[in-house]
């Protein structure tokens, strides 16, 4: 068996500890955003008949805000348990994309892999993403791991406090979201072509979001993609 | 006791990781395309660019698009963002815009 007992390497070592600060602090004003809306969360499942183990137990497992809004808020408007789990799971898809993007910086075999995968969020699939199209596997747990005990926390302090959800419109926090988003985005803007692919993506966006199918511009994003991606191949 | 809660989530937590795992469950040890690390750099501007602009005019509640406090929010964020504030205090500013306009329409 080798590399039970390989030599220490400082460098590498420091290397790794700084990449796992930066990800957990560059993390930390999201998880001020996703702890208020693990709150709003946790009220609307309260409202929706889920217990506060139910509520949390679906936060910590599938830990994806807006997939789980959606099929609780089907509950809440009368739907059955398949409506609400379809809704849900349609919000998901985009990880389908993100997961495999993510996939060359994953270590170990195929169950650790789709394990790590679980921390995949915009936010921290966003912040372990390099200006080169790469992925740092260190950033994406860490700021993974904090991301998630905010919405988990936040859920259950919603599920068990006295919170209401129009406290976080009182604040001003559903503000906080695409600022953070923006800053996120700042960086991968370096380009003539990734500029452009982010104004069209952006504009595609507001259409779909003025005929009231916010969703799908995920999938619009992606054949975006695929576009520059031919085109940047034609003409090196 | 209903059990409807505990189905939804016991569905939504098979399906999710399905979807993000899907990746390593699919690709196993093999490869991915030449073309797909520049497919990715493409990719996360579309998407964040996306994110931004459903942030900040789409509502959970509501049809269409929302223009609202969140505006002048953003727009604050920006200015402060200009000006090389840091995080924090770019957040800060969104936030404090956005409850300030909200509290005087």
């Amino acid at each position: 068996m080798t590399g039970t007992d390989s030599p220490h390497r400082p460098d590498a070592d420091g290397g790794r500890r700084a990449a796992w600060a930066e990800g957990a602090r560059a993390a930390v004003p999201f998880t001020v955003a996703i702890f208020a809306f693990g709150v709003s969360f946790g009220v609307l499942a309260k409202g929706a008949g889920f217990g506060a183990l139910a509520a949390t137990s679906m936060s910590g497992l599938v830990f994806v805000g807006s997939s789980q809004f959606a099929a609780v808020s089907v509950i809440v408007n009368g739907g059955g348990w398949a409506a609400a789990a379809v809704a849900g799971t349609l919000l998901n898809l985009r990880y389908l994309v993100m997961g495999f993007a993510i996939l060359p910086a994953l270590r170990g075999g195929r169950a650790r892999r789709a394990v790590e995968s679980q921390l995949v969020i915009e936010e921290s699939w966003a912040i372990a993403s390099d200006a080169d199209g790469r992925f740092d596997r260190v950033r994406l747990l860490s700021s993974g791991v904090v991301l998630w005990l905010g919405w988990v926390l936040g859920t259950l302090a919603g599920a068990i406090g006295p919170f209401r959800a129009v406290d976080i419109l009182t604040y001003g926090l559903d503000a906080v979201s695409p600022v953070l988003f923006f800053l996120l985005l700042a960086p991968h803007l370096g380009t003539a072509r990734k500029r452009t692919a982010a104004a069209a993506a952006a504009a595609c966006a507001a259409v779909l979001t003025a005929v009231a199918v916010p969703d799908s511009a995920i999938a619009v994003a992606c054949l975006i993609a695929v576009g520059w991606t031919w085109r940047a191949g034609r003409k090196p | 006791m209903n059990s409807d809660p505990w189905i939804v989530v016991g569905a939504l937590v098979v399906t999710t990781f399905l979807l993000k795992g899907a990746g390593s469950l699919v690709m196993g040890d093999r490869e991915l395309p030449a073309w797909f690390p520049r497919f990715v750099e493409y990719l996360t501007p579309a998407l964040l660019a996306v994110l931004v602009v459903t942030q900040l005019v789409g509502s959970a509640g509501a049809h269409g698009m929302t223009f609202d406090a969140r505006l002048a929010g953003f727009a604050g964020a920006l200015v402060a963002w200009r000006l090389k504030a840091p995080v924090p205090l770019v957040v800060l500013v969104a936030a404090a815009v956005t409850a300030g306009v909200r509290a005087l329409s």
